[in-house]
């Protein structure tokens, strides 16, 4: 939609046919431009996955309506509200008990449905004092609906996930990170495939405010890092309104719409010492948040592996089938999402027990890198139609032949994280995503 | 001395329901005054015009757009045959077909302003576009 928006302030009128299913997220985008409408043709969803007598059928169906919005639509005249300040933020008064002013955030789209800490002034002035920041700067403006993050609402929708003062630096730090082009918030936020912000975070921070990093580092009871998970998905829901069912198109979404995943790298257990932070060319001594928007992943359970090769092969595997159907062999790193490019890269969460395995046979990163890269790999029956073009150089083929996924090893991202047990898990991206975001957490 | 017993049972019913009653008052929470911050974030976005609409599609140049999505040029393959059909005097223009790089969801503000270049590059009078899943 937003291709149309900058076709017509070039002074070209558009006509944009959307499926009857994402004519709400259309239309929310368009004005989140600053056009106060646009000429939309619904048509009966779905377009995709149905056969080429169908989808020319429904062109058949609605080319009336293109023709008629096309040279007889006219659009509503636009009632433009004023302007109010970005800061401060409106104080509200409520009279009711705890239960009602949480009815009354839900009722207004202030919360997810579970119950916040309420944002009060003195609360919010608290938080603050977690920063140097000036409360009136806008850290970013959310899409979908663009709103404007100022730093004093980082602070609000801190003390609403339970944060605490102290951990201002590091919401900050994650709100620039989420909202760097190479994430594609808006991409993320309104799929309807169930994306979730991940967030690794590497450094002394990691002590220092108690984020979990060991047992149980991705389940409940980790107080810090769930705080951290439900303040960036209050930002995107209140703040970027991308709510279902109109805005986020989640076909079934997953709990991280909820809370979003958070983890801190076990760097104790790090068999190859540098902490991934370190091995990305930051300082044993920065603070590092790296995010990336994540699809779904998979678990490694594997007990039986002595050799570190026979670990890589059941890693192999599992990453090999991870956000099927999406993806797209020899994928390219350095090159942008198509659907020829698709999920480019991969992280492995490795539990502390895999990676001593690991390491016994391979005492570099790099070589498990470089392992993983060749082995991870899947019938050409397996790609979806369309998602697989094998260039000329690669040879003979036919669709039982093993077509790696990607091609350099940087594509195959390492963290050592959780407790005992034979257990890892391995997260494939958001296929839009350009690249993980690193950022420095401010001291 | 039977009745005696059945007053002591009554009784101590009773007093039973008054305590669970007084404890349902005091678990009961009051309602208070609350002064909170809206935490939505305003919305400040700068506004612009709508392009000027056409009356006729006779003699323009018509440009269609696909975004990538499965089966969109499929869609549009077939409004370009209802086109010619239709308004034989309009130029239709696939643009998926002459500039391969406009075939994509654009992800970035970038990206988007780039492809509509493009379009005005073709002189386009009219784009209509595929937005489908």
């Amino acid at each position: 939609m937003v291709d149309q928006s900058e076709v017509e302030k070039l002074g070209i009128p558009t006509v944009t046919v959307s499926s009857d299913q994402f004519i709400g997220l259309a239309k929310s985008t368009v004005t989140s431009t600053g056009l106060p409408d646009m000429a939309f043709v619904e048509a009966p969803h779905p377009f995709g996955m149905i056969p080429l007598n169908e989808i020319r059928a429904k062109a058949d169906q609605v080319f009336p309506e293109i023709l008629r919005m096309a040279t007889q639509w006219k659009p509503a005249v636009a009632i433009r509200a004023a302007s109010k300040p970005t800061y401060p933020a409106e104080r509200i008064k409520f009279r009711g008990t705890y239960e009602a002013l949480n009815k009354m955030f839900y009722d207004r789209k202030w919360s997810l449905g579970m119950p916040i800490i309420p944002p009060t002034p003195e609360a919010v002035a608290a938080m603050l004092k977690g920063t140097k920041h000036k409360p009136g700067e806008v850290v970013w403006v959310v899409p979908p609906r663009q709103g404007q993050l100022t730093v004093e609402l980082v602070a609000t929708l801190g003390v609403m996930s339970g944060c605490k003062p102290e951990h201002m630096p590091l919401l900050l730090a994650i709100v620039k990170a989420i909202s760097h082009p190479h994430y594609d918030w808006r991409g993320n936020s309104t799929t309807t495939a169930p994306t979730n912000p991940m967030i690794i975070i590497n450094g002394p921070i990691v002590k220092e405010l108690g984020i979990a990093y060991s047992t149980g580092v991705l389940g409940g009871e980790q107080p810090v890092n769930i705080a951290l998970g439900y303040f960036i998905n209050l930002v995107g829901d209140i703040v970027g309104g991308s709510v279902p069912p109109d805005v986020d198109k989640s076909t079934q979404g997953s709990r991280g719409d909820l809370v979003a995943w958070v983890l801190g790298e076990n760097e104790d257990a790090n068999p190859w010492k540098k902490s991934y932070a370190v091995e990305h060319g930051f300082k044993a001594t920065d603070s590092v948040v790296t995010a990336f928007g994540a699809y779904l992943g998979t678990n490694n359970t594997d007990h039986t592996s002595v050799k570190g090769k026979d670990l890589l092969n059941t890693f192999a595997i599992g990453a090999a089938g991870v956000a099927s159907g999406i993806y797209s062999c020899l994928s390219r790193y350095d090159q942008p999402f198509s659907w020829l490019n698709s999920v480019k890269y991969m992280y492995f969460f490795v539990g502390p027990e895999h990676a001593d395995t690991m390491y016994r046979d391979f005492p570099t990163k790099r070589s498990v890198q470089e392992y993983l890269v060749k082995k991870i790999a899947v019938p050409l029956w397996g790609y979806a139609p369309d998602q697989c073009k094998i260039p000329k150089e690669f040879g003979a083929y036919d669709e039982n032949t093993l077509i790696p996924r990607f091609t350099t090893p940087e594509q195959i991202h390492i963290v050592v994280t959780g407790g005992a047990g034979k257990q890892s898990q391995i997260w494939p991206p958001f296929p839009t995503g350009m690249a993980p975001v690193f950022v420095v957490v401010e001291k | 001395m039977e009745k005696l017993k059945k007053f002591s049972i009554l009784l101590v019913i009773m007093l039973g329901m008054l305590l669970f009653v007084s404890q349902l008052a005091i678990a009961k929470e009051q309602p208070q005054e609350w002064e909170i911050i809206n935490p939505m974030g305003i919305i400040e976005v700068k506004h612009f015009d709508l392009a000027k609409r056409l009356s006729t599609l006779e003699g323009k140049t018509i440009v269609l757009r696909w975004n990538d999505k499965h089966n969109g040029n499929n869609f549009l393959d077939r409004v370009a045959e209802l086109l010619k059909e239709k308004v034989p005097s309009a130029k239709v223009i696939k643009l998926y077909e002459i500039d391969r790089t406009t075939i994509k969801i654009s992800g970035s503000a970038q990206e988007s302003a780039r492809i509509a270049k493009v379009i005005k590059g073709l002189n386009a009078d009219l784009v209509i576009a595929a937005q489908t899943d």
